[in-house]
């Protein structure tokens, strides 16, 4: 009788003992950083164990998974849904079974989406016309009648267009929107675009 | 007498073999090079000068030192408008496998900026207690360097000094637009497109705010 109790009681410290070991009552926090990120609506999954974390806008440069998680564990960092309207992100170094060197370096990579900017011209005669948003610059040779830039600006971006050079026997006025932020759409002269702004240009009286 | 000849020119022979192979173990003054972007760049050691041209990932010097030397690259000249440096260029030839120092040029940078001028506040902030006088409220313009660089100048610095707009290399074209206008005043800006030609920074902006009409 005595025995039993013994046994029965030496069973109940094993399985408490276990259950502590068990699962995933782990020591491990999968963590990592962002860059790039500009926008909300990035949730991270962890598919692994299902845990989830929602990218707040205080802090869109680090992350670290509620859940903890044992050694060798299966984790796998996704993305989940589509992520940010306008915005593509990655991860990188996401998944394996979770340890010391691995946990905490998980990589998410953010990219605005590229928009394409440009002008409608009109009557451009002359050659010599240099558009310019900030850095980024375009020659507009006499007879076009529209611009884009080299460069795209991403999605959420502001924008400034400034004429950096006039033509040479003429003068261009720029009217739309100058100064704005670039959205869902590219801002260039299409079939379903509208450019950002448009450039009339009219010939100097010769002086 | 014949015989001796012939040993003699054995002796020789293996005395100049082992002057070729025995003599001590030659080392190339090498290494990585970064951010070459224009000519210019020209390293030294140990008076031996060694031009490296715009695009090169990597440089020797074409004389090599013997192992135990010791070898101290530095940068004597450095391209126009770049500034370079040089990490692992000293050490004792032989200490590792071979040499690697790793030079790397990055461009000068230069300033955008001018002077604004009427920026002030034009609200108040209720006092907190203990305060009993209501404080400005700051009030902001935000200039763009197109896609690029963007700051904010706030009446709460000073409701007219400098400012920086922008801050790039040598040939870079610059555009400032306004990106947003402070409250109940309208700001202008003048000569706000131009190229910066190095050395000299840019300051000749001027950001103009009057009451709104």
């Amino acid at each position: 009788m005595k025995n039993m109790t013994l046994r029965s009681s030496l069973a109940l410290l094993c399985g408490a003992i276990l259950s502590a070991c068990g699962g995933s009552d782990g020591s491990l926090q999968i963590a990592g950083s962002i860059t790039g990120l500009t926008k909300d609506g990035l949730v991270l999954v962890n598919e692994g164990n299902g845990d989830e974390y929602i990218v707040p806008a205080e802090n869109r440069s680090t992350f670290t998974f509620k859940k903890l998680v044992s050694v060798d564990d299966n984790f796998n960092v996704k993305i989940k849904g589509d992520g940010p309207a306008g915005a593509t992100c990655v991860v990188n170094a996401g998944s394996g079974k979770a340890n010391v060197y691995n946990a905490y370096s998980v990589q998410v990579i953010c990219t605005n989406d590229p928009r394409k900017l440009g002008g409608a011209v009109v009557n451009l005669k002359a050659d010599g016309l240099v558009m310019a948003n900030g850095a980024d610059t375009v020659s507009v040779p006499a007879g076009a009648s529209s611009f884009v830039f080299p460069h795209t600006v991403g999605d959420g971006t502001a924008y400034g267009i400034n004429i950096l050079e006039q033509p040479k026997t003429q003068r261009c006025t720029i009217t739309g929107n100058a100064v704005g932020t670039i959205g869902s759409q590219d801002l260039i002269v299409g079939a379903t675009t509208s450019p950002a702004v448009t450039l009339t240009c009219a010939d100097v009286p010769a002086t | 007498m014949k015989f001796s000849y012939a040993g003699a020119l054995v002796a020789l022979t293996l005395a100049s073999l082992l002057s070729a192979c025995g003599g001590k173990a030659q080392y190339t003054v090498q290494g990585s090079v970064s951010g070459v972007t224009v000519d210019g760049l020209q390293l030294v050691n140990g008076g031996q000068t060694l031009d490296v041209p715009k695009g090169a990932s990597s440089f020797a010097f074409p004389q090599q030192i013997d192992y135990g030397t010791e070898y101290n690259i530095t940068i004597s000249k450095s391209p126009e408008f770049f500034t370079c440096g040089v990490s692992g260029g000293t050490g004792s030839a032989g200490y590792t496998v071979s040499i690697g120092a790793a030079v790397s040029c990055t461009p000068n940078t230069y300033t955008v900026g001018g002077t604004y001028s009427g920026l002030v506040s034009v609200e108040t902030t209720p006092p907190v207690a203990p305060a009993t006088e209501p404080t400005p409220t700051p009030n902001i313009v935000t200039l763009i360097n197109g896609s690029g660089s963007r700051v904010d100048i706030s009446s709460a610095t000073a409701t007219s000094g400098t400012f920086t707009a922008a801050t790039l290399t040598n040939g870079e074209v610059y555009s400032i637009s306004i990106l947003t206008q402070p409250k109940n005043l309208t700001c202008t800006l003048t000569n706000q497109n131009g190229v910066i030609r190095a050395p000299n920074s840019v300051t000749n902006l001027t950001l103009t705010c009057v009451p709104s009409t």
